[in-house]
């Protein structure tokens, strides 16, 4: 099969950001992942607007076109109503999590070093007032004179 | 009026092939004839054609909802591909399953007219694939042409004459 480009084409082509294509890439995949899960649970477009709870049908064309720009919260809906993965967080929330958990284990231990050093510095003085009660009570015992 | 098909190579990928029309003894193809009649006032817009173009061919194929139905005679598989909203280009095309799209011309879409038989470049576009359509299929009942075993491409004669009609006169 012979192939034709031409230079309008490859040079219109060439200039195309490869982010600006991801972002279409990502778009169209998304809505195939859609519409891939709807014909797994042999769903119609009504189906799906119940199931996110809108009134325009005209929204589900829309998201199935390839050309809608996604929000967050819209995303999740559809994850929720079709029992899909759309936004994969997994790995990055366990990274975030587990940072946290260290965070958080390093300031309780900072935490716990302070009231241990704290404990400890109260037992010193405690034990220094003790010693200096006991050393000063001993001196003024072995004073002539003092009571017994 | 003379006519052939060839498989534009930069959009077509392992998910579908996309094909556009050559016109007599033109060079180029329909789809460079869009960019060209509409590249000054709509660029952004033909970008964005080009961009879901790629996408079809290397990672999603022709998936029936990135396209809008019904723009020609029922099962001649004559579609648009679908626009934002507020876009003013309308790019028709015939549409093979999700591994093969014939893309035609098109042209801006005005506002103020809902069907396309309220604007002759519109028309004649429209009309032009409804022909080339109808001849493909009457070539593939006839087994001139046939679908390569991946359903990728067309093989076989892919030159057409219409010598009684010019639909783009």
């Amino acid at each position: 099969m012979k192939t034709y480009s031409s230079n309008l084409i490859d040079d219109l082509l060439d200039s195309i950001d490869p982010l600006d294509q991801g972002k279409a890439d990502a778009k169209m995949m998304l809505a195939a992942k859609i519409a891939d899960a709807m014909k797994a649970k042999k769903w119609k477009k009504q189906d799906l607007l119940r199931a996110v709870g809108k009134d325009n049908p005209s929204i589900i064309t829309k998201w199935l076109s390839g050309t809608h720009n996604f929000t967050v919260d819209t995303l999740i809906e559809l994850q929720h109503a079709l029992d899909i993965t759309l936004l994969d967080l997994a790995d990055q929330g366990e990274t975030v999590l587990a940072k946290y958990h260290q965070s958080v284990s390093q300031k309780v231990l900072i935490v716990a070093d302070m009231t241990l050093m704290k404990d400890m510095l109260d037992i010193h003085k405690n034990a220094t007032t003790t010693s200096s009660f006991i050393f000063s009570q001993n001196k003024h015992s072995n004073q002539p004179g003092a009571m017994a | 009026m003379r006519c052939k098909l060839v498989k534009l190579s930069r959009f077509s990928g392992n998910k579908a092939s996309i094909y556009s029309i050559i016109l007599n003894d033109e060079q180029e193809t329909l789809l460079d004839k869009f960019i060209y009649e509409n590249k000054n006032l709509f660029l952004g817009e033909i970008i964005d054609i080009l961009k879901r173009l790629i996408t079809i061919g290397q990672k999603t194929g022709a998936r029936i909802d990135y396209f809008k139905l019904f723009e020609g005679k029922p099962g001649d598989g004559v579609c648009a591909l679908y626009d934002d909203d507020d876009s003013n280009l309308r790019l028709y095309c015939i549409r093979y399953g999700t591994q093969l799209v014939v893309v035609g011309n098109g042209g801006p879409k005005p506002k103020s007219i809902r069907a396309l038989q309220e604007d002759d470049k519109l028309t004649d576009e429209n009309y032009f694939l409804k022909w080339l359509s109808s001849e493909i299929t009457t070539r593939i009942k006839e087994r001139e042409i046939c679908y390569t075993n991946d359903f990728l491409d067309f093989s076989g004669d892919l030159e057409f004459q219409d010598d009684e009609t010019d639909p783009l006169i």
